[in-house]
């Protein structure tokens, strides 16, 4: 199987989809099991005693040891007919629990209810946490009572014999120094030992300051300095009236009793073991999702019958829209999963986020393919909004610029032509800075008085103001006249003349457009003339030719008449006649379309139904047209009732079809169909005629229509050419138009003419 | 035996005209200018005069109007090579019965001449009896009695349709009708696409009661507009 085969086939496309569900189901399954492990311990925390949450609980019950001491110290005993059951005194002293103690508050309200609370806490309900505080001065010392039996056992110790201080010397350096985590807080030195560590947590001065606090009721905390304690310092045992040194470790004791501090490393195990799992599983997962996406990558976009890439309505969304879609996605998703896991049961939390799975899942997949499409096509940085914003900004700034910089170099150049042609005459520039120059002298020269005597002088500058005044005045008017003079010659009133002007810089102006104006209007006059000239050159020379014309006419039918023996003599008599014919129709066409064309011919227009004149023209011509076996069929506006109204000449409108239906008669094809139409747009009613030419049209459209042009170049056949050239020239005449169209032997001629309209 | 002048500058075409008319049977006079042929009426009795226009001495427009000065009622024919329109209304404004233009068929020449000369002896003096079933045109005359039409005088063979066409243009002579008015009152159809049988049938009957059915004189066409008869009374 081809690959191409592969990329089309949907099965393989519904597989690959199926395979990425499922593997991103398993991902987020491992990755959402994994979450409550990093949300509580950091990802290098392997080890439970190095965790942030055993830490603060060790810290927690340091602080209570240190109380509890200072009870047993003022000489509080647990009650041995205690009434407080646990559930007791967890609920009054909770807020004690929380480790919110004040000392020296504790210290004024001791009572037995606290006391119990601290021996319950620290001797019944929490076996794994020892402690064993020594009164250095008085060497009195107390201990886990529960941990007595670990002690014996551990030390080799009988029963019978109690434990003393040096019992629990011993165990605390070979057992809980070497095995467990342990803390030893000394308020002689104010320092503390330990080998406690975390990760984030560290052991400082804060975690110890409280207990020593209680214990030394020293409450100025700000001057307490500590050290570590090292271990020499430890062994050489200074002993210092009321100063206490407090053990304490953390000692697995594997009792039945569910300790706080197993109930923790338990929570821990089972949450590094997801933890675990996860960095076990993922790895796998993702290597999988990326196999199945990049085979995605070669099959999306390939489509059975479509070449190239395929693409949908989706494909045309501009990417930034998609964009912003999914990250409102994202953010409502993650908003949710936190509302909804302080909200709904932990039960219930995995039917949500299987639920918002499969909708993001859906909205990604649409996203990828669409994306993987639009790279494939190279259409992916064109679907950029913000692309084509800015590349339409560019453009636009691009043609702003040219136009500026085009405008600008106009300028320019405008400015240098202003100066040439100021130049250019050397009268204009010498008048105009006469004028300035006599103007400026004389303005100074009246401020040169005015400072003498103001009043002189200011009437002096009004004076030359008031002939400046009038000097402009005069030359405006003098061009006002031109101006007029040169409009109405070009109106067409070429007979206008300007005014002679007394005005220096106006005056050869004046001349020169009189000049122009007798030129024009004596070449307009004369081209008059020619062309009235031409057609009564034509008429004339149509009435000397026509007289003896009679003649021959006359003479061939008189010839005609007597009996010619020869019959040769009789075929050249019928040639003679029939060319002294084609000679008279020739000097009557040639009259006209002299007419015709220098407009002499006199049209009456006036409201005509062409649909009428079409069918009396063809009337005329049916018979005609039937002797050649010339089928005509008419075609007429039969929605409008066969009613085309025009503007027009009715007999110049007839020869103009005449002349098309003559030439029908002669030059097509016997045994074809001749197609007359009429119809109409907005403006125009337009004639069309069509037929097959018998010979082949071997010339240009624009030829037929020149004066003596004949489709058949020979000449051979009746007629004068003149035909189409007077049809052109009436239709013009009467504002219409007359086109021709050759297209193989198909002949079409179309006249228009304006419709009638009426409203007009 | 009628007598006919010709009268013409040009001798060759006198000369033909002469045999032509010789030939029908007439009685032919010459002349080659106005002068002379105001000479020959004077002196001799003419029933017509072809006449042209341009001629040295005296032009045919002159000659004319003397002739109808002094109350010469014969037709007057002009035969010019001008064949301007204005020329044609000048010339049978100022009197002329006819205008043919140069170069001219015999045969038509003939028959104008001969129309002329009818309307002239026979037909002037007839005046139309207050016949009911009598129309008429100028020398075209209907009788509705006998369904027989008349040209000059002769009598012209029409089919039904033509003669019931013609019919009703003479009687409404002067009116314009149109195609699909003509239709409608002679086939007692409505118009609707009815192409150009009309036209071919108006075709038809002036190639029977016009001597030269290009040029008609009775049965006119108003391009665009319709037929009509023109009102020769």
């Amino acid at each position: 199987m081809k690959l191409k085969n592969i990329q089309e086939c949907i099965a393989v496309k519904f597989f690959l989809l199926l395979v990425t569900l499922i593997l991103g189901a398993a991902s987020i399954f491992f990755i959402f099991h994994a979450i409550p492990f990093l949300e509580k311990y950091s990802p290098s925390e392997t080890v439970f005693t190095q965790t942030d949450p055993f830490l603060s609980l060790y810290k927690q019950y340091l602080d209570r040891a240190a109380v509890y001491t200072k009870y047993r110290e003022a000489g509080y005993l647990p009650d041995p007919s205690s009434f407080y059951s646990k559930a007791d005194l967890i609920s009054m002293f909770n807020g004690k629990a929380n480790g919110n103690l004040i000392p020296s508050d504790d210290v004024y309200n001791m009572s037995q209810e606290s006391f119990e609370y601290y021996n319950y806490i620290l001797n019944q309900n929490n076996p794994d946490f020892f402690y064993y505080a020594l009164n250095q001065t008085t060497n009195t010392f107390y201990y886990n009572e529960t941990m007595s039996d670990f002690i014996r056992k551990t030390q080799n110790i009988p029963k019978q014999t109690p434990i003393t201080s040096e019992i629990l010397d011993d165990f605390f350096e070979s057992y809980v120094k070497v095995n467990c985590p342990y803390l030893i807080l000394d308020t002689s030195y104010r320092m503390y030992y330990t080998n406690l560590s975390g990760q984030n947590y560290s052991i400082t001065e804060n975690t110890v300051s409280f207990a020593l606090r209680y214990l030394t009721l020293d409450n100025s905390s700000n001057q307490i300095e500590l050290e570590e304690l090292s271990e020499k310092t430890m062994t050489e045992k200074i002993t210092n009236p009321s100063n206490y040194l407090l053990y304490t470790g953390y000692l697995k004791t594997e009792s039945e009793t569910n300790s706080v501090f197993a109930e923790l490393e338990k929570e821990f195990e089972l949450n590094y073991n997801s933890y675990q799992q996860m960095l076990h599983f993922l790895p796998w997962i993702v290597g999988g999702l990326i196999l199945v996406l990049s085979f995605s990558i070669i099959v999306i976009g390939h489509k059975k019958g479509v070449n190239g890439i395929y693409h949908s309505k989706f494909d045309k969304i501009f990417y930034e829209i998609l964009l912003l879609g999914i990250c409102l996605l994202a953010f409502l998703v993650i908003c949710s999963v936190s509302f909804l896991k302080e909200e709904i049961k932990v039960d219930n939390i995995f039917v949500w986020v299987g639920l918002f799975y499969l909708i993001s899942f859906w909205a990604l997949s649409a996203f990828f393919i669409t994306t993987i499409r639009r790279f494939k096509s190279h259409i992916w940085f064109e679907s950029f909004l913000c692309l084509k914003i800015c590349r339409f900004l560019f453009q636009s700034f691009y043609h702003i610029s040219l136009y500026i910089k085009h405008t600008i170099s106009k300028f320019f150049h405008d400015t240098k032509k202003l100066f040439r042609n100021f130049f250019l005459e050397r009268s204009t520039v010498v008048l105009v800075f006469a004028t300035l120059f006599i103007f400026c002298c004389y303005t100074i020269f009246s401020l040169l008085i005015a400072f003498e005597s103001p009043f002189i002088g200011l009437c002096l500058l009004f004076l030359g103001f008031i002939i400046l005044g009038l000097y402009l005045l005069r030359a405006a008017g003098d061009l006002n006249v031109l101006r007029q003079v040169t409009r109405r010659i070009t109106a067409g009133d070429i007979n206008t003349k300007a005014p002679s002007q007394k005005s220096l810089l106006f005056r050869e102006l004046t001349e020169n457009i009189n000049h122009i104006g007798n030129g024009l209007a004596a070449s307009v006059e004369k081209e008059l003339k020619s062309e009235r000239m031409k057609t009564e050159l034509i008429t004339n020379v149509s009435h000397d030719i026509k007289t003896p014309l009679t003649s021959i006419i006359n003479y061939v039918d008189l010839l005609k008449k007597i009996d010619l023996k020869d019959e040769t003599a009789k075929s050249y008599l019928a040639v003679l006649e029939e060319k002294s014919w084609r000679l008279k129709t020739l000097i009557e066409d040639l009259v006209e379309a002299s007419k015709a064309s220098s407009g002499t011919l006199s049209i009456q227009l006036q409201r005509l139904n062409l649909c009428e004149l079409v069918k009396q023209a063809c009337g005329e011509f049916e018979d005609r047209l039937t002797e050649q076996n010339l089928q005509l069929i008419l075609s007429l506006p039969k929605e409008r009732g066969e009613e085309l109204p025009v503007i027009a000449d009715g007999r110049s409108t007839y020869r103009i079809i005449e002349n098309l239906l003559s030439n029908v008669n002669k030059y097509a094809m016997p045994g074809t169909r001749v197609y007359v139409e009429a119809f109409c747009n907005s403006t125009n009613a337009l004639l069309s005629i069509k037929n097959i030419s018998a010979a082949p049209l071997n010339i240009s459209s624009e030829e037929l229509m020149e004066r003596f042009v004949r489709g058949d170049r020979s000449r051979n056949t009746e007629g004068s050419g003149l035909g189409l050239s007077i049809a052109k020239s009436l239709a013009e005449l009467q504002h219409g138009s007359f086109k021709l169209y050759l297209d193989g032997d198909l002949f079409k001629a179309v006249v228009t003419l304006p419709l009638y309209l009426e409203d007009t | 035996m009628y007598t006919i002048l010709v009268c013409d500058d040009d001798k060759d075409i006198v000369e033909a005209i002469y045999i032509y008319l010789t030939a029908e049977g007439y009685h032919v006079l010459k002349a080659y200018h106005g002068k002379q042929a105001i000479e020959v009426i004077e002196t001799q009795e003419v029933h017509l005069i072809l006449l042209d226009i341009m001629m040295p001495e005296m032009d045919g427009i002159r000659t004319t109007r003397k002739l109808r000065e002094n109350n010469y009622s014969l037709p007057i024919l002009f035969l010019s090579a001008k064949s301007e329109d204005n020329d044609k209304i000048l010339g049978l404004n100022i009197g002329a019965d006819d205008y043919i233009t140069k170069p001219f068929n015999p045969l038509e020449l003939i028959a104008r001449v001969k129309s002329a000369l009818r309307r002239y002896t026979t037909l002037g003096n007839v005046s139309n009896t207050a016949n009911s079933n009598l129309y008429s045109s100028g020398d075209l005359i209907i009788n509705d009695d006998s369904k027989e039409v008349t040209v000059d005088g002769e009598l012209v063979r029409l089919t039904p349709i033509e003669y019931n066409l013609l019919k009703l243009l003479v009687r409404n002579k002067g009116r314009v009708f149109s195609i699909s008015e003509i239709y409608e009152q002679i086939w007692k159809e409505p118009s609707f696409g009815v192409d150009n049988i009309v036209a071919v049938h108006i075709r038809h009957i002036r190639e029977k009661i016009e001597i030269n059915p290009r040029e008609p004189k009775y049965l006119k066409v108003v391009w665009g507009i319709g037929y009509k008869i023109e009102n020769l009374d």
